[in-house]
């Protein structure tokens, strides 16, 4: 089966830099996997591998939506510092992150927009502040203020420190400016720049249960569930969870999991997740060569990356699919233009509408998003292609090459791309990686740098035959009938999940713990909602190792 | 030193041509604020030194950059011949340093990249890019000569190609995952250094002390609130975490005392053209597009940084003129057709000896040399802004085709207050190019001691290349 063979490649992989002990051996739940790495403090080895605790500064992504959710849907966003993404995701770089001096000057000028936004003539102040009077808020109102909406902002309630510390800003500024409601503008937006804000402190405390581990405070995990699941802040539901203490316990955590993952809002937080996996954020930034394409524009990049979200929701939440039914499904959503690159007639929508994908793009491996990010400016990369599939799809890393090694290529114009990869892995040096990556790569190459669909490529009839692991494929339909039948593809997703929810990747080096959530994923159909239930229930998501 | 002895007037002014244009440079360091010699402030304090990194990615053609000789007055090769070209005597500020060797983590492009700016290794290289595990060399330098001004660095740049890691879209750092991110739009460079409220529309407007309007006020009743948060967050914390929680104070605190202070060494300064000719798709072309606006964009960008650094709004910046591994699209206009995509990947797919390629870094090159050329024109003491500077120039790999860490290309540009010699090429013999960095830094920041860790930790500088 494809597992085995991926073992095999994964050690390649580790050797093909002369590396030990690359990092993804460990990831592996193979027999070599371990498990044994118990962290500080004592934790049996037969205990799970938890994660680290820490401060996760705000994504960009969820500092957007919680500025929506706290000041309304029409607030203007500042443009924000791109993130940091590590592991594949902006949740695991985050943690990390700091907020260097140009990041505080773009959140004091959003904050101070978003605030007066808010407060402002088109915003909603008598709906924050019902108990404004006709002048304005008073103090007592005013406080009453910045300990509810500060409890929805820091995510926990306010020390009466930080009250008197928000109350003050409200009254200086209004007495500065003759107005209440301008000295509550100032106060909202001096709390969208606080750390309170800007961090989600996730520190825990020591498990009175387990002393060798750490548990995360009631109003952290509030905080946890929601940015796990929702992507957003914390409703009042949440937040009065935690205020009783129940998100101490399994069932209190469970219970509130149950209900965010049931949730619309919980649809775009993971279709953001599946996203993040297919690296959709790079079609922001992709250039192709306007003379090779002149169709290719940024409007299209932007097409072609809502295209993908649309199927993700569609085959995931509108239909309730199956996660492998993305591997493999025909149905896809065009515009005009994108009807035209993927060869389908009869379309003149400026929006995107369902159709049937030409017969041989199948799935979000034949999206036009994910073919172009992983191409060059001109040519494909099957190399890319190939290790996309290796690394995010079947969890096993590839090495970067160093640069001892000679990446001078064989620069004949006439070959294909097909012969000019097997031309180039006639270096051992090369083919020691390239072997992992170029031949699954292949099977791309009937689509353009832009996911147009050829026949040919420098004259000549393409062949994007293969085979893993005595498994042969013709083309791209085939490679993804294979890939549909590997369990690593469903294990792939839970590390991923397990990584994107705890911001780490000690636990997915846990093999009990992936086969467990595994066995979960299956049984229930592969469907996201009840694995990220499963995640944010189980002792990875709920506790920490020792400082 | 050489330097030019044309003393000005008040009125003199500058004249630098900008896309067909005239734009005017007003004196900003009137005589009365100099001493008798011209030489140093009124109160005698030499004027402050400047330090600057321009940087290129995907490397240089050696066998057309390298000059020959060795010692005073190298010999103009093809690819440097675009830099001392674009005005006279700029050769007299151009030191070349070759033969030094990027030793840091074998990763290609951000491995060497890291080496030569931060003078350390990758963090989590590979899959995720990396990034450097210490700080890079402008905010070494802005923390010894920095300190006293409203931004301690500035940071342009015109492209910034999509990886994972910092180490490939920043090139300046504050330490590990902590970038600070070029700015690719000249608009919000000037608006955050010249537009309403700033320092420079402050110190352009003579003022001595800040607008004392509401607006000061309101803001710092703000962030009062919000350092207060944070000083509170940052007992609270591991002390993991609150390393990143200070980070945020520094930066507060910083904002903050630009609102409440003025440099101390300019009492007037004038504020450049509003950049007016940048519109949304010539800034976008960082991010997408060819290369058809880079000349006009660079050159307002070189213009904004010379007005900061004459005002001393700053005495450090970073231009990433294009990052490490730089993707951008080779403009067909300017060499001609037959050259197939991103200029990254042409220095992989160019046959022979890359001609191609080598037309691409003198078209970069041609840049850098307006870059120096503004800077050059740009009147300050007794001569000209690059009196007073140490610029490094340097790339992600000598020479990109196998990402050669060897031989990595380095310049030395400017004269930093007599520290450096100019129109020297200094030849070495596989040294870590740390201390080609350390040399053009230590020139403007005399008080700093060493550069880089472990193996790439440096304490002396290149002699041959000091004055």
């Amino acid at each position: 089966m494809l597992g085995k063979q991926c073992v095999v490649l994964l050690l390649s992989a580790a050797a093909c830099t002369g590396q030990v002990g690359n990092v993804e051996v460990t990831s592996d739940p193979g027999p070599t996997g371990g498990g044994s790495q118990g962290g500080a403090g004592g934790v049996t080895p037969s205990a799970v591998v938890l994660p680290a605790a820490g401060v996760f500064r705000l994504t960009a992504a969820q500092y957007k939506a919680t500025l929506r959710d706290l000041l309304g849907d029409e607030v203007p966003m500042p443009t924000l510092e791109r993130d940091i993404v590590l592991k594949g995701f902006a949740a695991v770089g985050a943690a990390g992150a700091g907020i260097a001096e140009s990041a505080a000057e773009s959140f004091e000028g959003g904050g101070s927009v978003a605030a007066a936004f808010a407060f402002g003539a088109k915003g909603s102040k008598r709906s924050l502040l019902t108990c404004a009077g006709q002048m304005g808020p008073d103090e007592a109102c005013v406080k009453t203020f910045v300990q509810s909406f500060g409890r929805k902002v820091f995510r926990r309630p306010l020390e009466s420190a930080e009250q008197d510390n928000y109350v003050k800003v409200w009254k200086d500024a209004a007495a500065l400016e003759k107005s209440s409601w301008r000295g509550v503008e100032l106060l909202v937006a001096a709390m969208l720049q606080s750390p309170n804000f800007l961090f989600r402190v996730q520190e825990g405390e020591v498990d009175p249960g387990n002393r060798a581990r750490r548990r995360y405070r009631s109003f952290e995990m509030a905080d946890r569930l929601s940015y796990f699941l929702w992507g957003s802040t914390p409703d009042d539901a949440l937040l009065n969870a935690a205020e009783s203490g129940a998100l101490l316990s399994a069932a209190g955590v469970a219970a509130q999991a149950k209900r965010l993952a049931a949730s619309p809002r919980a649809r775009a937080a993971l279709a953001n997740f599946v996203a993040e996996k297919l690296d959709l954020g790079q079609l922001d930034l992709i250039s192709k060569d306007a003379v090779a394409f002149p169709r290719f524009s940024p409007a299209l990049a932007a097409t072609m990356k809502a295209s993908t979200q649309r199927l993700i929701d569609f085959v995931l939440f509108e239909k309730s699919g199956d996660f492998l039914d993305l591997i493999d499904t025909r149905t896809t959503f065009v515009n005009k233009e994108l009807a035209a690159i993927y060869n389908i007639p009869n379309i003149t929508s400026d929006t995107l509408v369902q159709a049937t994908a030409e017969p041989l793009r199948v799935g979000i491996l034949g999206q036009a998003s994910f073919l172009a990010v992983k191409s060059h400016a001109v040519k494909t990369s099957p190399t890319q292609r190939g290790k996309f599939v290796m690394e995010r799809l079947l969890c096993n890393e590839i090495p970067a090459p160093d640069a001892s090694v000679d990446t001078t290529v064989p620069a004949d114009a006439n070959l294909s791309m097909r012969d000019f990869l097997e031309e180039h892995r006639k270096n051992p040096t090369c083919a020691s990686c390239h072997k992992l990556m170029d031949p699954i790569g292949v099977a791309f190459e009937n689509f353009d740098a832009i996911g147009a669909f050829r026949t040919k490529d420098a004259g000549r009839e393409i062949d994007a035959s293969g085979a893993i692991e005595g498994k042969a494929y013709r083309n791209l339909p085939e490679l993804a009938a294979v890939l549909r039948s590997s369990p690593e593809v469903a294990m792939c997703v839970v590390k991923d999940l397990l990584r994107y929810a705890t911001a780490d990747s000690a636990a997915e080096q846990d093999p009990e713990v992936i086969a467990e959530l595994t066995k979960t994923f299956e049984a229930n159909g592969r469907q996201l909602r009840d694995l990220a239930a499963a995640i944010a229930t189980s002792d990875s998501f709920r506790f920490a190792s020792s400082f | 030193m050489q330097r030019n002895n044309n003393r000005f007037s008040r009125r003199t002014i500058l004249r630098g041509v900008l896309y067909g244009s005239a734009v005017q440079v007003g004196l900003p360091l009137f005589e009365e604020m100099l001493n008798g010699h011209g030489d140093a402030l009124a109160d005698g304090t030499p004027i402050p030194r400047k330090f600057g990194v321009w940087y290129f990615g995907d490397g240089v053609r050696n066998e057309f950059w390298t000059p020959k000789a060795r010692g005073a007055n190298w010999d103009v090769t093809e690819e440097l011949a675009p830099i001392v070209n674009a005005a006279p005597g700029i050769k007299e500020y151009v030191s070349v340093i070759s033969g030094m060797d990027a030793k840091g983590d074998p990763y290609v492009h951000a491995g060497p990249a890291s080496a030569a700016l931060t003078g350390t290794g990758l963090d989590h290289p590979g899959g995720d890019n990396g990034t450097p595990q210490g700080p890079s060399i402008d905010v070494l330098v802005a923390k010894e000569i920095g300190s006293g001004t409203p931004f301690a660095t500035v940071q342009s740049g015109l492209y910034n190609f999509l990886a994972n890691g910092s180490a490939y879209h920043a090139i300046s750092h504050n330490g590990p995952d902590a970038p600070n991110y070029p700015e690719l739009d000249a608009r919000k460079i000037y608006n955050r250094l010249f537009g309403a409220g700033s320092p420079g529309e402050r110190l352009a407007g003579n003022a001595t002390t800040p607008v004392a309007d509401n607006t000061v006020a309101l803001r710092k009743s703000a962030l009062d609130a919000v350092l207060a948060d944070c000083n509170r967050l940052k007992s609270q914390v591991s002390s993991a975490s609150k390393q990143r929680i200070e980070q945020h104070c520094e930066s507060i605190r910083k904002i903050e005392s630009r609102l409440v202070s003025l440099p101390a060494s300019v009492v007037a300064c004038t504020k450049p053209m509003s950049p007016t000719n940048i519109t949304d798709a010539k800034a976008g072309q960082g991010l997408y597009g060819s290369s058809k606006d880079y000349k006009e964009v660079n050159e307002t960008m070189s213009l904004l940084l010379a007005h900061a650094l004459v005002c001393d709004l700053t005495r450090v910046f970073t231009h990433c003129y294009t990052n490490p591994a730089a993707h951008w699209i080779y403009d067909k206009s300017l060499v001609g057709g037959g050259v197939p995509g991103s200029f990254h990947e042409l220095t992989h797919t160019e046959g022979g000896t890359q001609p191609n390629v080598h037309k691409g870094v003198v078209l970069q090159m041609g840049h850098l040399g307006n870059t120096v050329k503004v800077f050059k024109s740009t009147p300050l003491g007794t001569g000209n802004l690059l009196d007073y500077m140490a610029m490094m120039v340097t790339s992600d790999c000598s020479r990109g085709q196998n990402h050669d860490p060897k031989d990595m290309p380095f310049l030395v540009i400017g004269k930093a207050g007599g520290a450096l010699k100019g129109n020297v090429h200094y030849r070495g013999t596989g040294e870590s190019v740390t201390k080609a960095t350390f040399t053009a830094a230590k020139a403007a920041a005399p008080q700093l001691a060493a550069f880089g860790q472990g193996g790439q930790r440096v304490t002396d500088v290149l002699t041959d290349v000091m004055a």
